[in-house]
């Protein structure tokens, strides 16, 4: 027993009350009755809230929706701030290369038609003065 | 604490019945004591003592050990379930249904007589005192909590059971005295 600082009748008295009470146990008859009716009860299943709120149905659609989501945003955040700035800047050099060619595809373009026109003209007018 | 007391509660709260039935003989006579101590009643300490362990049972996957020992949630329990027999039954012990035949006792019939006064007359006294009170008396001194442990059940600081236990005694035997004059 703890121990109380105590003394005289009274103090007696109160180690006698509390000791009487270190006495008391439960029958054997009922420790049993009891053990075996609280043992027949099924146990509480602990469900999250959120599984009480929504179908299941539901939370599956949600959740493949949420992770396909978080893949996107993981799979572009982890391409480099370097190499996106690098493929930005080919995109740009690869553009300017095409407007050249494109350029140079017209001015070969007008070079040989020019020819063609003058040609046709010639004729034209030789034909004309015929 | 019971040896093992972690893994057989691990065990218990995933449905092991021999696991719970362990726990159960271990603390069934304490939690039974704090209860008869409380209620002064065979049939209703019985009765409240089912309750507890039941609900100990059932709420048991839910339990998380908080830094307090398991012993301490089940006082709490119990002390919920004093709390709303009273309220449910207004039923208020008395003294005089304190029921000796119905309680075993391990000591000679003489000690027993002699012992079960004692009880009764302080009892009487400790009636007066506050319902914190009288359970920091009883977790301390009959069921051999530590103040961190009543505290835990109680809900209160450490230090204020300290104080609360000290103050207990000094009233109680000032009651006492008031009574035998």
């Amino acid at each position: 027993m703890n121990t109380m600082h105590m003394n005289g009748e009274h103090d007696e008295k109160l180690l006698k009350a509390f000791g009487y009470l270190r006495t008391i146990t439960p029958s054997e008859e009922f420790r049993g009755r009891a053990r075996r009716s609280i043992l027949a009860h099924p146990q509480n299943v602990r469900t999250p809230l959120v599984l009480r709120l929504f179908p299941r149905r539901i939370l599956w659609t949600a959740t493949a929706g949420a992770t396909a989501l978080l893949v996107m945003i993981g799979a572009y955040l982890a391409v480099p701030r370097a190499q996106l700035a690098f493929e930005s800047e080919k995109l740009i050099r690869e553009a300017n290369e095409i407007e050249f060619s494109v350029k140079l595809n017209e001015a070969k373009y007008f070079e040989e038609s020019a020819e063609v026109v003058s040609v046709a003209l010639e004729r034209l007018a030789a034909s004309e003065s015929d | 604490m019971l040896d093992g007391e972690a893994q057989l509660i691990r065990k218990a709260q995933r449905g092991d019945t021999a696991c719970f039935g362990e726990l159960y003989d271990h603390y069934l006579p304490k939690i039974y004591r704090y209860i008869f101590a409380k209620v002064n009643h065979r049939e209703y300490a019985e009765d409240i003592a089912h309750e507890v362990f039941l609900a100990a049972w059932k709420n048991l996957p839910g339990y998380r050990e908080r830094g307090y020992p398991f012993s301490s949630w089940l006082y709490r329990i119990a002390r919920n379930e004093i709390i709303d027999h009273y309220r449910l039954e207004k039923h208020h012990a008395n003294v005089d249904e304190l029921d000796p035949d119905a309680v075993h006792l391990a000591s000679a019939a003489e000690r027993e007589l002699d012992l079960s006064l004692a009880w009764r007359t302080v009892k009487e006294a400790m009636n007066e005192l506050t319902d914190e009170e009288r359970d920091v008396l009883l977790l301390r001194f009959v069921n051999d909590l530590t103040p961190k442990e009543v505290a835990a059940v109680l809900g209160k600081s450490e230090g204020a059971v300290r104080v609360m236990q000290h103050r207990a005694i000094q009233d109680l035997k000032r009651r006492l005295v008031k009574n035998d004059s």
